[in-house]
């Protein structure tokens, strides 16, 4: 599921710009970074997709209800966990004011919250904690890795696990 | 020698308002066809083409006069010269590149009709409708070029892209840098 089109905004802003290419929006960051408002982004961060048998092995046998997601983006991946995942709670961190103030059009219930990945800190528990900070697969390196699960192993519960999709990597809060 | 002020008219000989410099290029010395492809890219040579701006490797194209000087008063001599990118040109008797020749065959791949955003989501897409050309079979990151056209003149495209392998679909991931160098190829 992507987002509804109607309801995403051409901007031109400092730390990113959003444009329609043949009708699609297109979220282009000062780096060059950039995020499409297509079906598969949800599709594959979540394992829905077909054929792709590593992230599908992430999920196999795993159900989750609440969820935080690390990285805000166009908001795809948070409208598809609460809209097609049907969770009860989805909150999304992320350290962009100017990017949480333009993505104005997900879900009420969609908690966004302002926060610096690295030094996040919740009382709350979270079934699933996917992480969507890196475009490249060799910036996510084994230390980050481990830093980050040091954190977030913290917040799951029980039988929460952090996934890391980019790199088809999960980690459970006992290992 | 310097030249102190007053300017004289003197100082002046010899300058060419007109003069355009010469674009810069590695090649190698002259070899025959057999042994051109092998032959060491160890020369500096000039051409009067275009440069690409921002691009490091400025070969010719058919057509341009090469030298051997930077001023463009020494022709190369006809003859055939190795270039980077796996390729090299003829050259005929007034200094002219007649020809441009792969020194490989290129491969050639079904390819995603576009780039991605992260690797990730180059995997498992359709891959009826593009089609890339590798200069290897087996893809060497950091070496292989790609090309988006099968005479090996235009380079694919920066970014993401999935490649299909033998396969229905994409099955391949492979990041492209610029002058079509691979820079990650994995599998996925």
């Amino acid at each position: 599921m992507k987002i509804k089109e109607s309801k995403i905004k051409k901007y031109s802003g400092k730390t990113f710009n959003v444009a329609k290419f043949n009708g699609i929006s297109k979220m282009i960051f000062s780096n060059g970074d950039w995020i499409e408002n297509k079906e598969y982004y949800g599709k594959y961060f979540f394992g829905d997709c077909e054929n792709c048998t590593k992230i599908n092995e992430l999920y196999k046998d795993f159900t989750f209800n609440k969820i935080l997601i690390i990285g805000l983006g166009l908001g795809i991946l948070p409208n598809y966990a609460k809209h097609i995942k049907n969770c009860s709670v989805v909150d999304v961190v992320d350290n962009n004011p100017e990017l949480i103030s333009y993505i104005d059009y997900l879900d009420d219930s969609i908690n966004i919250i302002e926060a610096d990945a690295y030094t996040y800190n919740t009382s709350n528990k979270y079934d699933l904690i996917i992480f969507d900070l890196w475009w490249n697969e060799k910036d996510i390196t084994l230390k980050t890795q481990q830093n980050l699960s040091k954190i977030y192993k913290n917040f799951l519960t029980n039988n929460g696990k952090i996934i890391f999709p980019l790199i088809n990597k999960s980690i459970n809060k006992n290992n | 020698m310097p030249i102190a002020y007053p300017y004289k008219f003197s100082d002046w000989y010899g300058y060419d308002k007109d003069c355009v410099g010469k674009i810069p290029f590695s090649a190698s010395i002259d070899n025959n066809p057999s042994s051109v492809c092998s032959a060491s890219i160890n020369q500096t040579y000039y051409h009067n083409g275009t440069s690409t701006p921002g691009a490091p490797i400025n070969n010719p194209v058919v057509g341009n006069t090469v030298y051997s000087d930077i001023q463009g008063q020494n022709k190369l001599s006809s003859g055939n010269y190795g270039i980077l990118y796996y390729k090299y040109i003829v050259v005929n008797s007034v200094g002219v590149v007649t020809a441009i020749t792969n020194c490989v065959t290129l491969t050639q791949f079904p390819i995603t009709a576009t780039n991605y955003s992260k690797p990730a989501f180059s995997c498992f897409q359709s891959t009826s409708s593009a089609t890339v050309w590798l200069t290897d079979s087996s893809p060497v990151v950091n070496s292989t070029i790609a090309y988006s056209n099968s005479t090996g003149t235009t380079f694919q495209g920066v970014g993401f892209w999935g490649v299909n392998v033998l396969d229905t679909q994409s099955n391949y991931k492979m990041t492209v840098g610029s002058n079509g160098v691979i820079t990650a190829w994995s599998a996925c």
